[in-house]
């Protein structure tokens, strides 16, 4: 029954930032993880290498198709040499512009580029933080090959350039929301797209546990506070996922009923009714208080 | 402390969260779906009624998302709410496509911007004029300083030991080249540039010192040049040679160093920002002057590709020079005055051109 990672701590290794919207409700977005940020750009690296490999197949088919070869064959180069460049720098420009901050990659991970203040994502900040990208990615990978074929005068440029780059490569490793420069120069960030599920609630009492004759005073629910409420809906949702151990939910439901001083053979003989009916008896007194604004967090906090 | 409890809360019923969830759920579902639908395609593929339930459903949600935080103690309802306000958030604010409208902005907003930098600006033609002199200096007192700062492939056969006239046929050849090969030459000068320009504004960030160097580099040849071609007595007719497309193009070199060192002066000199927040301001900025300049490298290109080869006459050169600082001079005034066009509605409207927090764009929520 022991999940290792139960989601309290799944919570706490994820990023998270805090925007407000003008409807004065915080937001909290999850940052995209480094490794789904890396995939992101892989897949789109190689739609890149694929588009201009189907470029090239298509500017022959065209020129060969319209017998320009001989004659125009330098408007192919041209074309070619403009249409690299394009693909390079407006790839990602292009999709982020048009497909709500997500490129191929980025929608294939769930990833999305919003701005840091809250704003809509405008077009300068997509410039921006694209332009950057060449010195990130492009370049370092271009210079390489540069500096060790060439062997020219501008080799040295070349190793300059790349030691200039190797600050941008390594930026993220040493920015503590390993943001790269581009996000940092545009003033955006990447997000993983919020998924909203919404699962059975808990405290909605089944037949069988509504039947059953269990009921609590005001000072049994005055002993657990919120984190002991949210233990055991985490526990209530592993039943669910037939996860839970018969004997496990015994234990725990004697404990709970030492704790409170529960006397009934509930505990014993039915212990997921008893659990179920105890977590809707404690939200239920947990969330009374909280309306007069006492919050209990657990056990050890004196109300 | 058992004060406020109702007696009734002993007995097993449901809490109140469950009740507030039973009344709500329909509205978040019916929101859940457009919202999807936003995500999949766009804002604009709803059709009416649903984009008039958009906004009223969003702000029922962070309605209740700001009720159940408060006082909901089932977390996954919580976490439930948060990411379909956050969705919606996103659906609504998170982007716009451009429309033409931005884009004619964008195209006016340039040159103010690079008013706004010219402190910036003149740092990069400082450097460059530099190039320029040390580079003069050095190949009038020793022709062998000109291999330093002109590479082979540059130079092409115009070096201190060329004879006058065939550095004067590199001026005036109409090289007898078809279309084909002249747009060859156009788009690979035209891609070289650009790629230039833009590093000097990506790698500016690092206190503009790249910035600087490659100005200066770039100043050392055309240095290197201008004093060959001067010793020779061809001044006049180089710069013939050089200016029409140079003039955009220089300017866009300078440019993109200006763009850089915008950068730079945001990370050394932030001011009362933080350095992150002085970058982002620079980066926007500088993005937009880059933007202006790499049109302007296309253009440069097209010119230094086609109009160079066909063109030779001395006179008509420098008028096309002078037509190239007019349309740039244009597109400036161009600018100012729908500067000030915006300014006059600004103050006629009490209100902002540019998108603030405070205004919604479904309307409404200010």
């Amino acid at each position: 029954m022991r999940r290792k990672p139960s989601y309290q701590s799944e919570e706490s290794k994820q990023r998270t930032v805090s925007i407000l919207p003008p409807e004065g409700v915080p937001l909290q977005f999850v940052l995209a993880p480094v490794s789904s940020r890396f995939s992101a750009l892989a897949f789109d690296l190689l739609l890149i290498t694929i588009s201009m490999y189907l470029m090239v197949f298509v500017l022959i088919a065209i020129f060969v198709a319209g017998g320009l070869l001989k004659s125009g064959g330098g408007y192919a180069l041209s074309f070619w040499i403009i249409g690299i460049f394009l693909i390079r720098q407006c790839y990602f420009f292009f999709f982020e512009m048009i497909w709500q901050g997500s490129t191929p990659g980025k929608r294939l991970l769930g990833l999305r580029v919003i701005a840091r203040d809250g704003r809509p994502l405008g077009l300068q900040g997509l410039i921006a933080r694209n332009l950057m990208r060449d010195i990130e990615v492009f370049i370092p990978l271009g210079l390489f090959s540069q500096a060790f074929q060439m062997g020219n005068e501008s080799a040295w440029l070349s190793w300059m350039a790349m030691g200039w780059c190797l600050i941008a490569l390594t930026f993220p490793f040493f920015h503590p929301q390993s943001m790269r420069i581009g996000d940092i120069v545009g003033g955006t960030f990447v997000i993983v797209i919020p998924k909203a599920e919404l699962e059975v609630d808990k405290a909605r009492q089944t037949t069988l546990a509504r039947k059953a004759q269990i009921s609590f005073t005001p000072e049994q629910l005055a002993i657990y506070g919120e984190y002991e409420l949210e233990t055991l809906a985490q526990i209530l949702r592993k039943v669910d996922e037939d996860k839970a151990d018969a004997d496990d939910l015994r234990i725990i439901a004697r404990t709970i009923a030492d704790k409170i001083r529960y006397e009934g053979h509930e505990p014993l003989s039915t212990p997921l009714v008893f659990l179920q009916i105890f977590y809707a008896a404690q939200r239920k007194a947990l969330e009374q208080k909280l309306i007069w604004g006492q919050r209990k967090a657990n056990k050890h906090q004196r109300s | 402390m058992d004060t406020n409890q109702s007696p009734t809360s002993s007995a097993p019923s449901a809490p109140r969260s469950v009740q507030f969830r039973k009344e709500r759920e329909a509205s978040w579902r019916e929101l859940e779906d457009i919202v999807q639908r936003v995500q999949n395609k766009s804002l604009s593929s709803l059709d009416d009624r649903d984009l008039q339930r958009l906004p009223l459903l969003y702000r029922e949600a962070m309605n209740s998302l700001s009720v159940a935080r408060a006082t909901a103690l089932d977390r996954l309802l919580v976490r439930y709410l948060e990411a379909l306000c956050a969705q919606s958030y996103l659906a609504i604010y998170g982007a716009r496509r451009p429309s033409r409208r931005m884009l004619w902005a964008l195209f006016v907003a340039v040159p103010s911007e690079i008013r706004k930098a010219s402190r910036e600006l003149l740092l990069a033609i400082l450097f460059f004029a530099a190039g320029i002199a040390v580079a003069w200096s050095l190949v009038d007192r020793d022709p062998q300083w000109f291999h330093v700062f002109v590479s082979p492939q540059m130079a092409a056969g115009r070096t201190p030991w060329a004879t006058t006239e065939s550095l004067q046929n590199t001026l005036y050849e109409s090289r007898q080249k078809s279309g084909d090969a002249l747009s060859v030459f156009a788009s690979f000068l035209f891609t070289n540039n650009a790629r230039v320009g833009l590093l000097a504004f990506s790698l500016g960030f690092l206190l503009g010192i790249p910035a600087a160097i490659l100005l200066f580099y770039n100043g050392l040849v055309v240095g290197g040049f201008l004093s060959l071609f001067a010793s020779r007595g061809l001044l006049i007719p180089f710069l013939g040679w050089l200016l029409p497309h140079g003039v955009p193009e220089i300017f866009a070199v300078l440019l993109c160093g200006g763009a850089g060192f915008l950068m730079g002066r945001a990370l050394l000199l932030p001011g009362p920002l933080l350095r992150t927040e002085a970058l982002r301001n620079a980066g926007l900025r500088a993005s937009l002057i880059v933007t202006g300049a790499i049109f302007l490298f296309a253009y440069a290109a097209l010119f230094e590709g086609f109009f160079r080869q066909l063109i030779v006459d001395d006179v008509l050169r420098f008028l096309v020079a002078l037509l190239q600082c007019l349309l740039l001079l244009w597109w400036f005034y161009l600018s100012q005055k729908q500067e000030q066009k915006d300014l006059a509605a600004e103050n006629f409207e009490q209100e902002p051109q540019t998108w603030s927090l405070q205004a919604s764009p479904l309307g409404g929520g200010k």
